[in-house]
């Protein structure tokens, strides 16, 4: 199976604070990940990162996929690659339509080149299932979305593109408990094959999603690594130790 | 082919009326403006035009001479533009002056008989002169007179070509009259005039103008347009001008709107080397309302010093204006814009918001708004903000796989869509397409 393989990452702001050292990690198609920490430890720049974010710069260590450096490829060339990053903070974009976006970014996936208008309807039934309520692709994007629809958008932008590496920062922030119902039901019914990778604090996602993988990233730096197990270590012992 | 000798005197403004064989009045009313072009020192305000040697402009070109003789002479640069925007060959060939004119004859025929029907007129307007002297007479220079500014008073004394249109009353037109079915006349004058006048109830959209890159090899365009919404009318007019980046574009659009009336003006303009374009609406009527969009994109080396001006006379009158800009690569737009409230006018509302996109380091912008208020029950609004554009938004659109070529023009296209979903289809494609490679070539 492919894989993602973060190789000895060291990235620090353009001001030059350093965020990350040496972290090396990996994901594997097929398998489900979560990134554990306190906060401020470097989870959220760690993906950013990895996409290429213009307010980071990766000083030492590479990003290998499939053995390929892509490290130094434009953020483009890495979503056609099969790497997506559902944001945390998802930016608001005016004038520029959901469908007109999202019919851009699958017109660039050059790997599945699918029918727009067949992804769209998808998009509708998906955004339904998610508890997305009027939905409307004709709204401008994250335009006024409240921040569960925000959340919400991302994971359907994530669902038509069928990434193979995909990053969730924080996905079920901002989401209610029948949110969080719905978007645990549809990672766990995905139709593609994906590495995929959930950032959060919150124990009901983590329940839900099972991962098989966990990693905790502490000061910048990979401190554990383990199975679900690691998870009920944090649970009742916190990050303190690790 | 006539073309006088270049510079400007008062024998060049009587040979320009005695080649049009002109009523003696209007000769008359060159001769003046000529005088008080004279007189009359350059704007106070905007781009610096000292380096404007008006000894060195040609004052009169017949129409319809073509701009250059062969295809081949043209830019290789607007060649390029017209292919990448998909232009059909005949209009490109129209736009650029090389050939034959845009055949848009069955059309315009099948429209022409439609609009004589309901007796509006529509020539060009030099002929309209000679056929209707009584409208000219009644509103030449009365909405933009030549004491206006050195450059109206230089229009008024040199004009050629331009529209004429009358809309009777109560004559409403639904599809857009353009400057492109008025064939057989050159559109693209030098010192254009136009008149339009909707009579009471009439409503009328002219378009006037193009998003493609029009070559000229003319240093100065300065054209006039006067129109008057009579009660109860409705005029929109929208121009685009893309004139290569050569010329120097002043010209000077005023509107009067009367009781009831609506007037609207969609200016966008991006070619020029310098513009300096203020669409006005005068409310003197009670109850009239006018709106104004402007768009203004600079590149490098223009000047889009734009914007617009509202001035209320009567009582219960309003007033929008709209303004988006963009500067990149080193382009300069000012939004300059007046609102004045006379001592009349009872009860105004009126809003300005000017919105700018600058897209890096080396681009500004300005803003001038400018409000005379007389009055205190005036409810007057004015936004104005300036930004730059977003990394963050560049990085999540192209972290969905879109180029980062493409994800600017998506944000440029996004900022003026709010202007651009006024424009006829046609032209927002064309805008948006020309804005997409641009975006590209900044990127490079």
């Amino acid at each position: 199976m492919t894989a993602l393989k973060i190789d000895g990452l060291t990235v620090e702001t353009l001001e030059g604070r350093q965020v990350l050292s040496e972290l090396s990690l990996d994901f594997k198609v097929g398998k489900r990940y979560a990134i554990l920490g306190p906060n401020g430890s470097g989870k959220s720049t760690l993906v950013n990162a990895i996409l290429g974010h213009p307010h980071f710069r990766i000083t030492h260590g590479r990003v290998l996929l499939g053995g390929k450096n892509i490290t130094n490829l434009p953020t483009s060339e890495k979503a056609k690659l099969g790497l997506f990053l559902g944001f945390q903070y998802p930016v608001e974009i005016d004038g520029v339509s959901f469908s007109s976006f999202l019919r851009s970014a699958v017109a660039h996936q050059t790997a599945n080149q699918a029918n727009f208008f067949d992804v769209l309807s998808d998009t509708k039934t998906q955004a339904a299932a998610l508890g997305f309520k009027k939905f409307d692709p004709t709204r401008n994007l994250n335009v006024g979305f409240s921040g569960g629809e925000k959340k919400r958008s991302e994971i359907l932008q994530m669902l038509a593109l069928k990434p193979k590496f995909a990053f969730l920062d924080e996905p079920d922030s901002g989401l209610d408990i029948d949110g969080i119902s719905a978007l645990s039901k549809t990672l766990n019914t995905l139709s593609f094959p994906t590495a995929l990778t959930i950032i959060t604090h919150h124990h009901r996602a983590l329940e839900a999603l099972q991962p098989d993988i966990v990693y905790v990233i502490k000061n910048g730096q990979l401190v554990a690594t383990g199975g679900k197990e690691l998870i009920t270590k944090v649970q009742v012992n916190g990050f303190k130790g690790m | 082919m006539i073309k006088l000798t270049h510079g400007l005197t008062e024998q060049v403004v009587r040979s320009i009326s005695a080649l049009k064989n002109e009523p003696s009045w209007m000769l008359e009313v060159r001769l003046n403006a000529y005088r008080k072009f004279c007189k009359m020192p350059l704007p106070k305000f905007g781009p610096n035009l000292s380096f404007l040697d008006f000894n060195n402009i040609c004052f009169y070109a017949q129409p319809a001479t073509p701009k250059v003789s062969n295809w081949k002479d043209l830019p290789k640069d607007i060649l390029e533009t017209y292919d990448r925007i998909g232009l059909p060959e005949a209009e490109k060939r129209y736009l650029a002056g090389v050939g034959a004119q845009y055949n848009s004859e069955i059309v315009y025929q099948n429209l022409k008989a439609e609009w004589e029907r309901l007796g509006v007129i529509f020539l060009d307007t030099d002929t309209a002169l000679k056929k209707y002297p009584d409208f000219f007479k009644e509103y030449f220079g009365k909405i933009v007179p030549a004491s206006d500014s050195k450059f109206a008073a230089l229009n008024t004394a040199v004009w050629s070509g331009g529209s004429f249109i009358y809309v009777p009353p109560g004559i409403k037109l639904n599809v857009p009259l353009q400057a492109y079915f008025r064939i057989n006349i050159a559109q693209l004058g030098q010192f254009e005039r136009t008149l339009i006048i909707a009579d009471e109830g009439a409503e009328i959209h002219y378009i006037e103008g193009c998003t493609a890159p029009i070559y000229s090899t003319d240093l100065l365009h300065s054209a006039v347009v006067e129109v008057v919404a009579k009660a109860g009318a409705r005029v929109r007019y929208t121009t685009i001008q893309n004139w290569s980046t050569s010329v120097v574009n002043l010209t000077t659009q005023r509107m009067l709107v009367e009781k009831d009336a609506i007037g609207e003006w969609v200016d966008g303009n991006i070619g020029s080397k310098i513009t300096m374009k203020y669409p006005s609406v005068v409310l003197a009527g009670e109850g009239a309302r006018g709106d104004i969009l402007s768009l203004a994109i600079a590149k490098n080396g223009q000047v889009q010093d734009s914007g617009g001006k509202a001035i209320h006379l009567a009582p219960n009158t309003s007033s929008t204006i709209v303004s988006k800009s963009v500067s990149l690569s080193g382009g300069v737009c000012s939004y300059r814009g007046k609102v004045a409230i006379e001592r009349s006018a009872v009860n105004v509302k009126t809003s300005a918001r000017c919105d700018a996109l600058l897209m890096d380091e080396k681009s500004a912008s300005n803003t001038f708004p400018y409000n005379v208020v007389k009055r205190s029950d005036a409810e007057i609004a004015h936004e104005a903000s300036v930004s730059r554009i977003s990394d963050e938004q560049l990085f999540y659109l192209t972290s969905r796989g879109i180029p980062e070529s493409e994800a600017l023009g998506m944000v440029v296209n996004g900022f003026i869509e709010p202007i651009v979903k006024n424009i006829p289809l046609e032209y927002a494609v064309e805008l948006n397409r020309l804005i997409d490679l641009d975006m590209e070539n900044s990127v490079g």
